[in-house]
């Protein structure tokens, strides 16, 4: 009998310590959140920047306990929470996504707290990309915007006049980029002329679209065009210039070397002589090489108008928020004039002290934009940087960005995987894109 | 007649009556207890949540069901159908099967190889070569996934430049589509530490006197091999066969992290799009929730289906010491 009573005493033991941790767990999934807590969900620990904006903000809500959770935006976490009943009162998140969380009902509008007058701040692009069906869901954040990056020593030691760093003559632009393109004896790339970036999945397929004078996707963001002569041309022209470079093989397996983060990067050891990129390399590129020439120029269609593609973080309040006045108060103020010009001043300031450069903060917010250049930066020293500083100053003029599509990540996925298929020789440009067409399509039908 | 004898034997009590009569003795109880953290993070952990995938594969389950906005609607078969008519189904199933054809038995005869090498080299150089061996084993599948995109970099890759040291023109391995699949198989078979510890403790358990008798009736080493050595490690062997077989049919991390990685270019490769890569995507990145738990019990069909006719193929094949297998 002792023995039984042991064991019974065991396992009752054992279903406690059980029942415990169940209830424990289910406790958590219920936790409700406290009063005048903002609980903020993709705005984990960044950089400078962005802990001097989140500090701004804060004082702004100075009656608010803010929690950010340490992490940065992930869809899976962010189903999670939603799942589990625990919805962030705010979240930032890349705006690519924010369409795709609207059209499905996750996100408020949020045309209610913020004023026209307000909403005229901000790139007009960036926010169309947070627009769907007529109302705003969203406050932009970063704009990275693209222009021409030049090598001038390559063109220099390949005897291509630097009048030529263009993408407006298409014929001029394939016949430098062969001329400053070089081999090995055994045949390998030592030198990329030009790099179009077409397989760049942030911004390649959408830019050369639109260098032809079309877009991917209507205005509304329910009809694909991929396969239209426009996109045809973009992928023509772009997989021409790859393919008179050694073809894309030898093309990857070069550019792979490549470290542009580090000392060694393409310009520093000539490696590539052009390429549209993103904004925040200038700022990389300034710290890593500062000596090391470089050109900055405006990426133009075909008819010579600068063209840019914008990218970035929105800001936006999920349904279920608990607080949606706080939050949206806490978005206007981390997207301010005001919480830009005290991050840039904080940069520049650290910026100086260690003796770097300081190449300026490119923002959606147009009215910052203009501030932080006229009160905040300061010409560098360096005529190559201050000259490029000029030209992302004025390229977000100029920019546009893809409307929000209820395909969420379907929708690039169509056209990525379709010149992944022409660059590796796969399918031919018209089949390809056809099927892009038609996947990217059905994606869309099948989420609005 | 009340009760049946076979042979005149008076049959024992049930199997269920053993099970139940077990509980009187306390190591029953205390195996139970020890065994309980496991059962309890079984059924919390894994059929918790498969039963629950096997309802959502049969629902419309996506962001507005999860978010609650919009209930959970059944959708009957509509899922599995759909298995029928995505093309990229196919193409991801004949992936991870062409892979699965090159990595389970590259990594068995690679592994059986250094095993192999290890039984020769002694106790002493044994023990550093096992570690230098077993070393690729643990390092991370992210990790590995990144190296395959470094080492396989066509000329520029360490890989290509070895090959060239002995006259041979390497491939592109990470952008010629037909190589794909060849150099993450490879990069596994590189990784075959724990296949080949499981091989060296079966050699290590044939007894040596088997192979005095056959080296004193003249048996040649090789037929040493294929007589002695094969049939005795045989449930080692099939053991390795078994579980790299289920480890290639769920191929994920090293082709996502080299090719599906958001930064990647390749992102969108279908040459390397796994069954296990694609049903990721449907569910984390398109959402589609159900559809993805469809895939999920389609990969757990052809994985029970390919086990159960692995163990009946492979019955005959494999040699139990003390007699046949019940």
């Amino acid at each position: 009998m002792e023995g039984r009573r042991k064991r019974i005493a065991v396992l009752l033991v054992v279903a406690a310590a059980l029942a415990a941790v169940i209830a424990g767990t289910a406790g958590a999934r219920t936790d409700t959140h406290k009063a005048a807590t903002l609980d903020i969900y993709g705005y984990g620990p960044g950089d400078d920047v962005q802990e001097n904006r989140a500090a701004y903000a804060a004082q702004q809500l100075s009656n608010v306990t803010i929690k950010r959770e340490p992490a940065s935006f992930d869809n899976q976490a962010f189903l999670t929470r939603l799942a589990s009943g625990q919805v962030p009162d705010l979240v930032r998140m890349d705006r690519p996504s924010v369409g795709l969380y609207a059209a499905k009902g996750v996100l408020q509008p949020i045309n209610s707290c913020v004023s026209a007058s307000l909403i005229k701040q901000y790139r007009v692009g960036a926010i169309r990309a947070l627009t769907w069906n007529g109302k705003l869901y969203g406050l932009p954040e970063f704009t990275n915007q693209i222009t021409l990056i030049v090598d001038p020593q390559t063109f220099q030691q390949a005897g291509v006049p630097l009048k030529d760093a263009q993408t407006k003559n298409l014929g001029l632009l394939l016949k430098d980029a062969k001329k400053m393109t070089s081999f090995d004896s055994s045949g390998n790339l030592t030198r990329i002329g030009f790099d179009p970036k077409i397989d760049s999945t942030s911004f390649g397929f959408p830019l050369w679209v639109k260098y032809f004078g079309g877009s991917v996707i209507s205005p509304n963001g329910l009809k694909a065009q991929i396969n239209t002569p426009q996109a045809v041309k973009a992928l023509q022209f772009t997989t021409a210039v790859i393919n008179a470079e050694g073809g894309w093989n030898k093309f990857v397996a070069f550019r792979n070397t490549f470290d542009f983060f580090g000392k060694g990067n393409p310009l520093a050891k000539d490696q590539l002589g052009m390429w549209p990129m993103e904004s925040f390399i200038y700022n990389t590129f300034a710290n890593n090489t500062p000596t090391q020439p470089i050109d900055a120029r405006y990426f133009t269609n075909q008819k010579g108008g600068p063209i840019t593609f914008f990218s970035g973080n929105g800001w936006v309040i999920p349904k279920g928020s608990s607080d949606f006045a706080d939050a949206c108060s806490y978005m206007k103020a981390v997207t301010s004039v005001n919480a830009w010009l005290f991050a840039g001043k904080k940069r520049y300031d650290a910026r100086k002290a260690a003796g770097q450069a300081f190449t300026g903060l490119y923002t959606a917010n147009a009215v910052a934009d203009k501030r932080l250049y006229q009160d905040i930066y300061h010409a560098t020293g360096n005529p190559a940087y201050d000259d490029a500083v000029k030209y992302l100053v004025n390229a977000p003029n100029y920019g546009f960005e893809l409307p929000p599509t209820p395909a969420g990540a379907q929708f690039p996925n169509a056209y990525n995987s379709a010149i992944l298929r022409v660059l590796t020789g796969q399918q031919s440009i018209k089949a390809a894109l056809a099927q892009a067409q038609s996947e990217a399509q059905a994606a869309i039908n099948a989420n609005k | 007649m009340s009760s049946v004898t076979v042979n005149g034997i008076a049959p024992g009590p049930s199997r269920a009556r053993r099970w139940l009569s077990s509980f009187r003795e306390r190591e029953t109880w205390w195996a139970y207890l020890f065994i309980l953290p496991w059962i309890f993070g079984f059924l919390v952990l894994t059929l918790g949540p498969m039963i629950f995938s096997a309802y959502y594969s049969f629902t419309n389950y996506g962001v507005q069901q999860i978010a609650g906005i919009s209930p959970t609607k059944g959708v009957g078969f509509d899922n599995y159908r759909q298995l029928l008519h995505d093309p990229y189904v196919a193409t991801a199933l004949k992936n991870t099967l062409v892979y699965g054809l090159m990595m389970v038995p590259g990594r068995l005869i690679f592994a059986l190889f250094l095993a192999l090498i290890l039984m020769r080299v002694g106790q002493r150089l044994g023990g550093i070569f096992r570690t230098i061996f077993y070393i690729p084993s643990i390092t991370p599948p992210v990790a590995v996934g990144v190296l395959v995109l470094t080492l396989f970099n066509g000329p520029f890759g360490i890989v290509d430049k070895a090959l060239g040291y002995i006259g041979i023109n390497g491939p592109y391995w990470t952008t010629e589509p037909h190589w794909i699949k060849p150099t993450i198989a490879l990069m596994d078979i590189w990784a075959c530490g724990g296949t080949m510890v499981i091989l060296l403790a079966a050699l290590y358990g044939v007894p040596r006197h088997l192979y005095e008798a056959a080296s004193m009736d003249g048996a040649s080493k090789v037929r040493q091999f294929f007589n002695i050595t094969l049939p005795m490690i045989s449930p080692a062997l099939f053991f390795c066969f078994i579980i790299l077989t289920l480890a290639a049919l769920n191929q994920f991390t090293v082709a996502y992290t080299a090719f599906f990685n958001s930064s990647q270019s390749t992102a969108t490769n279908s040459s390397a799009l796994f069954f296990s890569v694609y049903l990721f995507l449907q569910a984390f990145r398109y959402f589609n929730m159900g559809f993805a738990s469809a895939m999920a019990w389609l990969l757990f069909a052809i994985s029970m289906t390919i086990t159960g006719i692995n163990i009946l193929v492979t019955r005959r094949f494999v040699f139990y010491q003390g007699g046949a297998r019940s």
